[in-house]
């Protein structure tokens, strides 16, 4: 072992990671080298350093004390107003209801200790069950995800069959042993039978998500770490646990009362001013026994189901007379030239024995037209013994006919099946760019818009939540900005500027591409208005603002007043959505006597004070005004009052940032949104 | 997967307050660690760090650099700590003693905070950083944690270890401790 080669295993070797024979290799070297002796110390003691560090901060949590006192601070009665909440869109930070939202979570927490209740009875009632069937409900999804789990005598799962209707496969149907495990992609007509260390924590932990008794042990350790706070509470035959941590999401767990069992488990998010329901879990048929058949799949499969064995298949390429390099750069070699030849089977066979299909969907619609060069490899022996790197040139045809060279760079190693140690598979890095931005078959069309133009049919794309279209210029559009963009309405996209003269440098330096300034109208908030005219005047004032699911965001007590006007007649003809009319009416004029008819006085103050502040910064005040729809009115009998329905539209002012540094040449929205 | 702190930044800003619960999860120990160090008694580190978290969350809009959060979290905890130094010394009446604090503070046996050389990594470099000895996980668990392979994690610490070693170089052998902290 030479130095360089000392110095790129000293990590490694610190860290425990060597196998025996570089350890001893590596270990000669220091005894001969004292260079690399220094190094390998002044690395020890600077681990050293960073270890005591660790360990000093080891108890610290303190994640929930933050939040709560940061909520507590935005919760503070002389920082809200009426106006301050429903504008917190426009106030330009939006915590104001979330915050809210979530600290009356908090606050509903009560003192009561869960040992009382004895999570721990329930974690116990669990080691008399054998079986169960579990149904997941993600998000939106209708259709359940299915497990079945048979466990053994202390406990361990056995044996399990998963049902996944919704997944990127199409639906998917899984069975589990220790031994192995089989994976019928019912959609794509595939099955196949894999024991790989790569399905071996994802299996794990799926079972652990169907496991309540470890989900219940899990909450109580993040209760000691002070991560989770418990309430529980009794509804009939059940038992209810509330589980809140710090960052708003909550979880509720039913119990039966009778049992001990968990029968579901709820998980919500505190998600701008109201609780999201994102996942439901039911738990049912507890210790009814199941057919071992359910957990054997191979005698159920229609005939023209193409069946790939990876227990009994031979994978990788033989070493033969090879030297290890050479060996690494054939089965680079050879992997490629399947893709060449369009022979998934062989490329997935190459591939630890990946499946045919796999390789289908990933390189299907790029055609590899040849091999340019391959390596030569390099060994990448500071991470795992005999791996290497092989670097290639490929060209490739695009689905335009536009011909690139893609340079990726396989990892590759022998050893990875172990009843044939001598052959070489491919562990990685063969991504041929396909799921970077994409030539389109029109691309022409998209790559001659300018950077306005695209900011400008994004939106638009947006706005009519045409996802396939948004998606061809922000490849990574998630479901969380569709929710956020769908349905925008575009105000304004002005004229794009580089980003030396982005404002407040929030760009980074030397960034390549430009951003358009835009102004979009976002989906309308609703929310309602609570009014009354039990009162002296016997007119209708504003008494609270709820959200739009009816949920108290904040309750308006009139302390003083409402006084009896001049004009009290014509006022107290308004009907409950006339008042609220007239409120925002006022409020569109900045007409504070007008409004402080309606609204407290001490409420109209704070908005008054805001936008003068607001204007002494040279903020366009009028600009800051609601727009808001009044709708109808309901009477509430048990709060003895009327709702009136409103919608509010939110405006966002900001820059897109845009970049077109890629194959196709288009403008793609980078950030700013 | 983990966010990047700028990416959790935004969504604080864009009306998801919850995910600075993320921030606090990844920075708490460093910056206790980093504040013991000064103060010297671990219940007012708690204080001064929790404080500090308070008053990022609520200035985060003025943040300019989102991908700057830790360093400018240590800035801001640096002003907590002078302020709790002030109060003390207030408190006692005695000026001498938050002096002999600060001095005492400068002479830890940390010759230097590591944490103000782990800010000036790259986030990727720093994350590995946090992860290993802060969250104290294996490298296996901190591979598994950001989803890349084993080798690439002792690469990061390995490249990660050499830019700490530059930078402590640089500063512990310019001196600066006991002038850097009575100048916060």
């Amino acid at each position: 072992m030479n130095c360089a080669e000392c110095r790129d295993n000293l990590v490694a070797c610190a860290e425990g990671l060597l196998d025996r024979e570089t350890l001893l290799e590596c270990q000669a070297h220091l005894e001969a080298c004292a260079g690399c002796r220094a190094e390998c110390q002044a690395i020890t003691a600077l681990q050293q350093r960073l270890v005591a560090r660790g360990q000093a901060a080891a108890e610290v949590a303190m994640v929930a004390p933050v939040m709560r006192r940061v909520l507590q601070k935005q919760s503070e009665p002389e920082g809200e107003s009426i106006m301050s909440r429903i504008l917190k869109h426009r106030w330009g930070f939006g915590l104001g209801a979330a915050a809210s939202a979530a600290a009356v979570v908090i606050a509903i927490i009560i003192a009561m200790s869960p040992r009382a209740f004895g999570l721990e009875q329930v974690i116990e009632a669990y080691n008399h069950i054998r079986f169960l069937h579990v149904k997941t409900y993600p998000g939106d999804q209708e259709t359940p995800n299915e497990f079945w789990i048979k466990a053994d005598e202390q406990g361990r799962v056995e044996k399990a069959r998963y049902y996944l209707p919704v997944t990127e496969d199409g639906v998917k149907l899984i069975t589990w042993t220790p031994e192995k495990a089989e994976v019928w992609f019912q959609s794509k007509h595939g099955f196949l039978i894999l024991q790989t260390k790569r399905i071996a924590p994802q299996m794990q932990s799926l079972l652990e998500q169907s496991q309540p008794q470890l989900y219940l042990k899990g909450l109580l350790e993040q209760q000691k770490a002070g991560k989770v706070e418990l309430q529980i509470q009794e509804q009939g035959d059940s038992q209810v646990i509330v589980a809140t941590n710090s960052s708003g999401q909550k979880q509720v767990i039913t119990i039966d009362k009778k049992t001990d069992l968990i029968t579901s488990v709820k998980w919500y998010l505190v998600q701008g001013d109201h609780e999201v329901l994102r996942t439901r879990t039911e738990f049912s048929d507890y210790n009814v026994p199941i057919d071992d058949k359910m957990f054997e799949l191979q005698d159920q499969l229609p005939e023209d189901v193409s069946v790939a064995d990876q227990l009994t298949q031979v994978i990788g390429v033989p070493q033969g007379n090879m030297t290890d390099e050479q060996a690494a750069e054939e089965t680079v070699r050879q992997f490629f030239q399947a893709l060449v030849d369009k022979d998934y089977k062989k490329a997935g066979s190459i591939y630890g024995g990946e499946l045919e299909s796999y390789f289908k969907k990933q390189f299907g619609s790029l055609t590899v037209a040849r091999i340019i060069s391959v390596g030569p490899a390099e060994a990448q022996t500071n991470w795992v013994k005999r791996g290497f790197r092989v670097p290639c040139k490929l060209e490739i045809i695009q689905p335009d006919g536009h011909k690139s060279v893609a340079e990726p760079s396989p990892y590759v190693r022998p050893g990875d099946d172990e009843a044939h140690p001598d052959r070489w598979n491919i562990t990685g890095g063969v991504s041929l760019g396909q799921n970077a931005v994409k030539v389109l078959p029109d691309n022409e069309k998209y790559a001659a818009l300018t950077a306005e133009q695209t900011a400008r049919a994004f939106f638009e794309a947006c706005s009519r939540k045409d996802w396939d279209e948004a998606g061809k210029f922000m490849p990574y559009l998630n479901e969380r900005l569709k929710e956020y963009l769908g349905g925008l309405k575009i105000v304004s996209v002005g004229e794009s500027f580089t980003a030396e003269k982005y404002p407040g440098g929030m760009a980074p330096k030397g960034y390549p591409g430009r951003f358009v300034p835009y102004e979009i109208q976002l989906s309308p908030q609703e929310f309602n208005v609570r009014v009354s005219n039990a009162n002296p005047a016997k007119r209708y004032v504003i008494t609270g603002v709820f959200d739009g699911k009816l949920k108290l965001q904040q309750d308006l007590q009139w302390t003083n007043g409402p006084d009896v006007l001049a004009d009290n007649d014509a006022y107290a003809k308004l009907s409950p959505a006339q008042a609220v009319k007239g409120y925002f009416d006022a409020f569109a004029k900045l007409d504070w006597n007008e409004m402080a008819k309606f609204d407290p006085d001490y409420d109209v103050e704070h908005d008054k004070k805001q936008f003068e502040m607001a204007a002494k910064s040279g903020t366009d005040v009028h600009k800051l005004v609601p727009v808001v729809e009044v709708g109808e009115a309901t009477w509430s009998p048990e709060q003895s009052a009327w709702f009136v329905k409103c919608r509010m539209s939110q405006t966002k002012k900001w820059n897109l940032a845009l970049r077109k540094d890629n194959v196709a040449g288009r403008w793609q929205v980078d950030g700013g949104i | 997967m983990d966010l990047t702190d700028k990416e959790y930044v935004e969504h604080c800003r864009d009306g998801h307050p919850e995910d600075f619960g993320l921030l606090v999860e990844r920075y708490q120990k460093p910056l206790f660690a980093w504040l013991a160090g000064w103060v010297g008694d671990s219940g007012q580190a708690e204080e001064a760090a929790q404080e500090s978290f308070v008053r990022a969350f609520l200035s985060l809009n003025k943040l300019r650099k989102p991908e700057s959060f830790y360093s400018w979290l240590l800035g801001i905890a640096g002003r907590v700590a002078k302020e709790q130094f002030r109060a003390t010394a207030h408190r006692q009446r005695d000026r001498e003693a938050a002096e002999t604090m600060m001095t005492n503070a400068a002479e830890s046996d940390e010759p230097y905070p590591l944490e103000e050389a782990i800010a000036a990594l790259p986030e990727s470099h720093r994350q590995v950083i946090l992860l290993r000895y802060y969250e104290r996980l294996s490298c296996q668990e901190v591979a598994t944690r950001l989803d890349m392979p084993l080798g690439t994690v002792t690469k990061t610490l390995s490249r990660a270890y050499a830019l700490l070693r530059q930078e402590l170089a640089a500063r512990e052998g310019a001196q600066p401790t006991v002038n850097q902290t009575q100048s916060l």
